[in-house]
């Protein structure tokens, strides 16, 4: 269990997927402009990359049954491609609403990199992670990147009437701006996770 | 041939994938801490830009419109495993600090970006010239990244250490802003290189104006 | 949907085609490269090897002796003309930002002979320079040895830790010690050591 916490708080607060690995930079820049979005891209993240976190484990065991252990990229992307494809099908089906707010960026996901990067940690021998331990990697990957972009998202509506020299507006200040939340979450870096535990 | 000369100087000035499409940001940001991580990073993804983009164009007639992206994925699947064999075979320890990069460059927009909007509508030889004028386009802004960052982050220039090159010491040890090459850093130094980008087409622009239609 | 028309037995067709193509070129290439990438890992386990141990020649893979801390990972014997020259032994402790591998050299004396840094994900600049000479090279490491486990100056030992980076050389200082105790059941005469030898020589020089 104490493993479990350690990967859940260590993935959202000090390896953040976003804001220390640099995975998902695509979305979480393009898609943080309003709270709301944010907030449905989140959610949408976390669904797919705790899924695709269980699923890709088990394929990977598979391929290296057969010696197939160099075609796990190829594999890892078309099983997210079709596990998005699922999701939205699912979704349109039986919860309209949820699709309604989460639809336009379905498709998105697939190409987002935290989803094929938490695959690819997941299954690194230098992690050595179990099936349920890669799943909860997983799924606190997503929770980090909902955190990281509801966040910055609040930070860019306010940020949306300030007077800016031409040069700086869109791109650049949110950079900037990332910047700035990377470094508040440097200061989680500092904690001592196993004592803050209890551990 | 002309036209074939434009169309990879686009892919470095006009529509350079970083600095004015803005695209692939995940290895940009993570593999500008040094120069030789940055190269390596941009010669991998110009090599699967360059061979995605010329099997995509010819295969454009054949790969029906429906399962299309499942196609590019495929092939670009295929290029960035040789690419990570061949690296993992031939230059171990970049292929241990490029980590998963190498893997990501399948969900890099750029790739499939360029296979969508380039390579399905033109012929092999420009899209040939479209992938490596974006490839070098993509290293030439890694490169620059990285010519910023790791002399004022690491305080040395041009460390490559699987080609048995110590480096150059351009600043002190224990006088470096580490910052640069921590994550804060990357987002910093690409937001105000990004700035300072726009401001140079702006000027640019308007010099342009005034000479008046030459 | 009753009848599956041409168009769509093309679509499947066209996509299995190219994915059956793709995993045959893929097939190739690592046929190619895995022996090399084989190489290239047998290469730099051996150079750590020997770096770690200078005074051995050949080294043998051995199994982990029972009472290995959790850390421990491989264990090589090292020999010279046939005669035994120290032990090598892989520890993984964990650091600041994962898992430190590394490797520890004690000659049959019990000294710490060398120590490689082989891999480790500490922050730049000030975690890893755990890899750097001045901490891995200072007298408290060289001179340590079975009877003389180092310990950080904090915890009341000699060893002069990095500037804000404690937690990186603890880990590395625990590596060393968990391979002394490891060397220790390998180095006792009365012992005589587990015998078991894995069979697999991974040195020719």
């Amino acid at each position: 269990m104490t493993d479990l916490l350690l990967i859940f708080f260590g993935a959202i607060f000090i390896n953040n997927f976003v804001l220390a690995r640099f995975l998902g930079i695509c979305p979480f820049l393009g898609v943080s402009k309003k709270l709301e979005t944010a907030v449905g891209m989140g959610l949408a993240v976390t669904f797919v990359m705790t899924m695709a976190s269980a699923i890709t484990f088990g394929v990977n065991k598979l391929l290296l049954r057969f010696n197939l252990g160099y075609l796990d990229t190829i594999t890892f992307i078309l099983v997210i491609a079709v596990l998005v494809q699922f999701v939205e099908m699912i979704l349109r089906k039986y919860s309209p609403g949820l699709y309604q707010a989460l639809g336009i960026y379905l498709p998105l996901i697939t190409t987002n990199c935290a989803v094929l990067g938490v695959a690819l940690i997941n299954i690194d021998p230098s992690a050595g992670y179990n099936f349920i331990q890669a799943t909860v990697n997983g799924f606190a990957g997503g929770v980090g990147f909902t955190l990281a972009i509801i966040l910055f998202a609040g930070l860019r509506e306010r940020l949306e009437f300030a007077p800016l020299p031409k040069a700086m507006e869109g791109f650049p200040i949110a950079l900037i701006l990332a910047g700035l939340v990377s470094i508040a979450f440097l200061g989680f870096s500092g904690f001592r996770l196993q004592a803050l535990l209890g551990l | 041939m002309k036209d074939r000369w434009r169309v990879f100087a686009n892919g470095i000035f006009g529509e350079n994938p970083i600095f004015r499409l803005v695209l692939g940001m995940c290895p940009t940001l993570a593999t500008s801490t040094a120069v030789a991580n940055a190269l390596g990073m941009g010669l991998a993804a110009t090599f699967v830009l360059v061979c995605s983009n010329v099997i995509i164009s010819l295969l454009r007639n054949i790969i029906p419109d429906e399962v299309r992206i499942p196609c590019y994925i495929v092939v670009v699947a295929t290029f960035v495993t040789i690419v990570d064999k061949v690296m993992a075979a031939s230059a171990p320890g970049l292929h241990q600090v490029l980590g998963i990069f190498i893997p990501l460059i399948v969900v890099n927009c750029i790739i499939l970006g360029r296979a969508e909007a380039f390579a399905s509508k033109n012929s092999v030889s420009r899209s040939f010239m479209d992938g490596l004028g974006m490839g070098l386009g993509f290293t030439l802004g890694l490169l620059l990244l990285s010519i910023i960052r790791e002399p004022l982050g690491e305080g040395t220039f041009l460390v490559a250490e699987d080609f048995g090159f110590e480096g150059l010491r351009v600043i002190a040890e224990d006088k470096q802003v580490l910052m640069f090459i921590l994550p804060p850093g990357a987002f910093i130094t690409l937001g105000l290189v990004l700035a300072g980008i726009n401001k140079l087409v702006a000027k640019l622009s308007t010099v342009w104006a005034q000479k008046g239609g030459e | 949907m009753s009848k599956i028309s041409k168009d769509q037995l093309r679509l499947v067709l066209v996509l299995t085609l190219i994915a059956a193509i793709s995993a045959g070129i893929l097939a190739i290439v690592n046929h190619l490269t895995e022996p090399k990438i084989k190489e290239a890992e047998r290469k730099a386990t051996n150079e750590a090897l020997a770096l770690c141990l200078p005074g051995a020649g050949d080294f043998r893979e051995e199994l982990l002796p029972a009472g290995a801390g959790g850390d421990v990972s491989e264990v090589y014997r090292g020999y010279f003309n046939d005669k035994p020259a120290g032990v090598v032994v892989k520890v993984e402790p964990r650091g600041y930002g994962g898992k430190i591998s590394m490797m520890v050299g004690i000659t049959a004396e019990g000294k710490v002979a060398g120590i490689k840094v082989l891999s480790h994900s500490e922050t730049p600049g000030l975690g890893a320079k755990i890899r750097k000479d001045d901490f891995l090279q200072q007298a408290a490491i060289r001179e340590s040895g079975l009877g003389n486990p180092p310990a950080l100056v904090r915890d009341g030992g000699k060893v002069e830790a990095i500037t804000n980076a404690t937690i990186s050389c603890r880990a590395v200082v625990r590596g060393i010690n968990q391979a002394l105790v490891v060397a220790e059941s390998f180095l006792a005469p009365a012992a005589g050591g587990p015998e078991a030898s894995a069979g697999r020589s991974d040195s020719k020089e």
